[in-house]
Parts: structure tokens; sequence; C-alpha cells
């Protein structure tokens, strides 16, 4: 469902990713862990077609129009209200925003009032419909619980739960072990843009998880 | 993409932005009281006993128009910046010249507002004759508005994720502004004087040439051993034609006649002509390579490009350089505004403006998409720029070497020029073999740093 060959590329004398393979299958999350500056955007953004790879490629059954992308900015435009926003965003992707969506992030009262007015929590919640307006099946990750509070993160989850089960993939970035290691199937530690470790969670918890990234990345 | 998806997405994104724009409206009115200000301080700024009104509203219009609407350009893809809706834009399965085209449209209603306001301000301001020519006129705003704004709008795409994008938009865009300006002034001039509507066609004609150009570029959104043997072999050659250079001039001064008007200022002609033809041939062959690089994406092709750029910008320095030392003692002046002269003067700032943009692009193949597209543009406005002895009154001589029929020379004066347009061509391929291998070579070190 997604597949990354020998990924190469630096930023100048930067290395971003270095000969980075991997694959994921449906129904499965991928979570990297690694420091800041590993190449965990970087590898999102190849994946994404929003950076061109130096060398190596990167395929996604269904290309751009299946992908669902939450990164650290809301990409929202804050004079338009929450509706405007995911009525611009879902006819870039020919679909409708649906109201369940709102409804199951709890936006529904909101949906008139303009992003510039919502709370950080709030915003987030918008970013999470707005990236998944157009029901993607595959999902990439950038530090998706950051500034979420209690309820949008629980909503989160339960949103990526049913897009795996069904037969939907995803790739999570962050550097926050444990709650990447909940969702995941599969865990790669990135350091200089390489993977150190790559392997299925096969049943390891958080703590197990994040004893093996301190090792690893020491 | 299908033509009605790329027009649909395209007038959902400019939409989007004249909804956004409507909503704060915080641009609009912050450039309609520039445009008051700087009508007031022209006003203020001008001698009513030295020039009259008619004969100084068309530039103060259009300068008006020129800077409202750079600081309306350098809005369209900010605007994008802010929580980083460019990456969602991008992302979105859509053909990126939607992008292009939407923002086109919204920079068109938006520049357009500004001009509606500007020119009853101009009228009443500066007390010329708008009503009775109001047709003719709207049609030259119309057709100058849509060549700058459409390049506008690839530039300011271009230089939104840049360093000083703010800045980098007016040095990159203003070189392609003014010819389009010259000829949008000269005409609203006419037409303002009660001209004849016929006496304006000639620049209507030229300003709906550049239209079309332009937007045919908007939406082309579509061994270190080895190399240091390269990097001598271009030595050599340079060597080479630096040497035969003296040799040029050995010639001229000794063996070729002194031309009989101009005496011995003359003698710059074997310098400055074959340093021009190739300052303007450099950019068409970046621009060539450009296309290509578009086409294959191969590393070698924009390597080539700023190679060339490199080499034209140094030749278009020495044309620059000559000019004023012939000029001097035949005209009485180092420098007069004529038509040649400037377009040179815009082809060197073109240059400047394609190595900043090089340099402000960390990404290289940003930066190579970028560079390509404005080495694309670039190479368009050379025909102009060699043309424009021809569009404008102009001091400089007609073409006697390159025009239709036989040259005007002599013949061992034809035979100097040709030695030494030889030796520049010499020249250019031993400084861009340099150049290239260097670019390469520091490729490969900082990939293994």
């Amino acid at each position: 469902m997604l597949r990354a060959e020998g990924l190469c590329h630096s930023f100048g004398a930067v290395r971003g990713l270095d000969d980075v393979s991997f694959s994921v299958q449906p129904g499965q999350t991928l979570a990297v862990f690694g420091p800041n500056g590993a190449g965990k955007t970087t590898l999102l953004k190849v994946l994404a077609g929003l950076i061109q790879p130096q060398r190596g490629s990167a395929h996604v059954e269904g290309g751009r129009r299946v992908i669902g992308w939450i990164g650290h900015q809301p990409q929202l435009y804050a004079q338009l209200t929450v509706r405007e926003n995911l009525r611009f965003w879902a006819s870039l992707y020919d679909a409708s925003p649906s109201g369940e969506l709102l409804t199951r992030l709890g936006l529904d009262e909101h949906a008139d009032r303009p992003v510039r007015a919502l709370s950080r929590g709030l915003v987030q919640r918008v970013a999470i419909a707005r990236a998944l307006v157009h029901d993607p099946t595959v999902l990439l990750l950038d530090e998706p619980f950051t500034g979420l509070d209690r309820v949008a993160a629980e909503a989160l989850r339960r949103l990526l739960g049913n897009v795996m089960k069904q037969g939907g993939a995803s790739v999570l970035v962050t550097h926050n072990v444990e709650e990447g290691t909940e969702l995941a199937t599969d865990v790669a530690f990135m350091r200089a843009g390489r993977f150190v470790h790559f392997a299925p969670r096969a049943g390891r918890g958080p703590g197990q998880v994040a004893e093996e990234y301190r090792n690893a990345i020491a | 993409m299908r033509s009605p998806d790329l027009l649909r997405h395209a007038w959902t994104v400019a939409s989007k932005d004249l909804l956004v724009e409507f909503r704060s409206r915080t641009a609009i009115l912050s450039v309609a009281v520039f445009v008051v200000l700087v009508l007031v301080v022209f006003n203020f700024g001008r001698d009513a006993t030295a020039v009259s009104n008619v004969d100084l509203a068309p530039s103060i219009l259009w300068v008006t128009f020129t800077f409202a609407a750079i600081l309306a350009l350098n809005r369209a893809f900010q605007l994008e910046l802010e929580n980083q809706a460019l990456e969602g834009l991008l992302l979105a399965p859509i053909d990126r010249s939607s992008i292009y085209l939407g923002k086109l449209i919204a920079n068109l209603v938006f520049v357009s507002t500004i001009e509606v306001i500007g020119v009853p301000l101009v009228a009443l301001f500066f007390n010329v004759p708008v009503i009775q020519y109001l047709g003719p006129l709207v049609l030259t705003i119309a057709l100058a508005t849509v060549g700058f704004v459409a390049i506008g709008t690839l530039f300011s795409a271009m230089t939104v994720r840049t360093r000083f994008a703010e800045l980098l938009l007016p040095v990159l865009l203003l070189p392609f502004m003014i010819l389009p300006l010259s000829w949008a002034v000269l005409a609203t001039g006419r037409l303002l004087a009660g001209r004849p509507l016929s006496e304006i066609a000639g620049w209507l004609n030229m300003l709906a040439v550049y239209d079309f150009v332009f937007h045919s570029c908007g939406p082309s959104f579509p061994g270190d051993g080895e190399r240091m043997r390269m990097l001598q072999v271009g030595r050599w050659i340079t060597a080479v034609g630096l040497v035969l250079l003296a040799g040029v001039y050995v010639r001229a001064l000794a063996y070729t006649p002194v031309e009989a008007s101009q005496g011995l200022a003359q003698k710059i002609f074997y310098l400055h002509v074959p340093a021009a033809i190739w300052a303007e041939t450099a950019m068409v062959l970046v621009g060539l390579a450009s296309v290509f690089y578009l086409f294959t994406k191969d590393q070698r092709l924009d390597r080539f490009a700023a190679a060339s750029a490199e080499v034209g910008t140094i030749f278009c320095a020495i044309v620059l350089t000559s000019g004023p030392i012939w000029g001097k003692p035949i005209w009485g002046t180092w420098w007069t505004w004529d038509a040649r002269l400037t377009s040179t003067l815009f082809l060197f700032l073109l240059y400047a403006g394609y190595l900043l943009l090089r340099s402000a692009v960390t990404d290289p193949g940003a930066r190579a998409r970028f560079s390509a597209v404005l080495g694309i543009c670039g190479m368009c406005e050379v025909p102009f720029i060699h043309l424009s002895v021809y569009m404008f009154p102009t001091l400089h001589p007609m073409p006697i070497v390159l025009q239709p029929g036989r040259p005007k020379l002599p013949g061992s004066m034809l035979a100097t020029w040709l030695f030494s347009l030889g030796v520049f061509t010499l020249l250019y391929v031993g400084f861009v073999v340099q150049r290239y291998a260097l670019s390469y070579l520091r490729e490969q070190r900082e990939s293994h740093a």
C-alpha cells in the first residue's frame, strides 16, 4: 500500500534521508521515533510527494488522492469559518464534508465560527477534520497529538482505528515513544536520516520500546 | 488533467482567496491607502510649471499601479504560508497549474480593484481627461495588467518560500515589467493628449504579444576525477581565449582601418558587440536548458543553465562598462536612458535576479525548478531587448552586422569583428566548462559532508 525504496535526500550538507527502505501493508501503522533533526518530517514529506527524493523512490497506492496529512501546522485559513475551510479542502478532492465528521470531533456548534476565533485545541480538531475530509486510506501523521486536549486525542485515536479497520495504512512520526507505540503495529527508530531499527511491534509494550529506543539512539 | 477540472479547481482557489480578502479587507484597504498616499506625494513633488499634467499623469499612474501591484502580488502566496496551507494545496490531487491559475484570477481581481480606485484619483488630482478616452484607456490598462500580473504571480509562487521573499519579488519582477510599463505609459500619454487611436495600436499590439508570451510561461509548472579534468580543460580554453583577445586588439589597432567619423573610440566595437551578442545568447541558452530540464529533470541541464547565467552576467557587465566608454566621446555623455542601453541594464538585472534566486532557495530540486521557470522567462525577454532599437526612438546605432541583408562593414573591419566574435565564443565555452565542473564538484563535496 505504501513503499519506500532507497530514499536519499540532503539539504546542502545536512543529510535528511540516507537509504531508507520499508513498506506498509493495509491495516498496519508504522510508528517512526527519532530525535529532532533525525529526518522524520522529511520522510513524511517524501512519502507525500512534497519533496522529490534525490535518490530512491516512494510509492503510495492510489496517489495523492488517498493521502490524509496531519502535520505541525493546521493548514487552515484563519479568516474562514470551520465549514468554509472544510468545504474548500473537500472540493479540491472532489468530495463534500460530512456532518458526521464534525459531530465525531465535537465541532457541530463551532461550524460557523471563523477559525481565528477558536481555541488552540479546537483548531487542532478542525485540522484533523481537514485531514480526514476526503476519507483517506493512507494517513501520514507528524506529531499528531501535539496540542490536542484529552477529548480530541481520544477522538483522533478512534478515527485512526476506523481507518485501519477499513484496510487503511498509516505512518506516524513522533518523539513521544509511549503515545506512538500504543497505535503502532510496526516500529522504526531513526537517527541522522537512517533507520537504525525497523521491526514489528510484536507484543512489546511502550516501556520496552522506549528502553530499546534509548539504547539505539544513545 | 482535463481542462474543466483545471478551471474548476482554479476557480475554487481564486474564490477562496477572494473570500479570505473580503473577510479581512486588510490588504485591499492598505493598498488603497497606499495608492492615495503615493498620488499625494507625487502631487507635492512635481513642478507644474515644468511639465504639464497630461505629460506627467501617465508615468504617475503606472508607477503607482506598479508598486501597489507588487504589494498585492507579494501577498498572494504569503497567505498560503499562514498555517502551512501551501503544503495542503501541494498535497491535494489537483494540477499545480490550477493553483497558479487560481492565484492569477484572484490577483487580477485584486489589482483591477486597485486600478478602479487609482484611475479616478489620478483624473481628480491631476485634472486629466479620462472619461472621453475611457474605452481605449481601459483596454490599455487591461492589456498591461494581464501581462505583469501573470509574470508577477509566477514569480510570487517561486519566491514565497525563499529568504527575503518580499525583496526578491520586485528584484525579479521589475526588469520584466519595464517593457510593458513603458509601452503602457507611452500609450496612456498619447491617449490623454487626444491623439488618434491608430497612434497607440502598435503599443497595444506589443502588450498583447507580451501577454501571450508570458501567459505561455505560467502553466509550465509541468566521477570527480573526470570533472577535475574538465576544470583543467576549461581553464586552458579560457587562457587561450584571453591570449587571442589580446590578438584581437593587436589586429584592431594595427591592421584595421580607423573609422572616419568616430576615430579610435570605435575600436571598442570589437569588444562591445561580441560581448553583447554572447550576453543575449547566454540567456537564450539558459532558457533552452531550462525548458529541457523541466521535461527531463536532468541535473546536468540545471548546472549548465547556472553556469551560462554566471558567464552571461560577466559578459553583460562588459557591455555595460564598454558602452559608456564608447558613448562618452561619441554622444558626449556616459549614459542616456536610451532603449538599447536601458534594456541591456534590464538584462543585467535579470541575470542578477536569476543568480539571487538560486542562492535564496536551499532545496536543490526546488532551486532547479524555480530557476528553470525564471530562465525561460529570461529567454522570452531577449527578443524584446534585441529589437528595442526598432521599437523606441534611440541614439544607439541600428545593427550593422546582425541585420537583414549584407553587413554594412568594410571587409577588414568585418574580419576583425568576426575574429573577436570567435574569441568570445571560445571564452564563453571556457568559462562555462569551468563553472559547470566547479558546481558539480561543490555538489559532490556537500553531499559527502
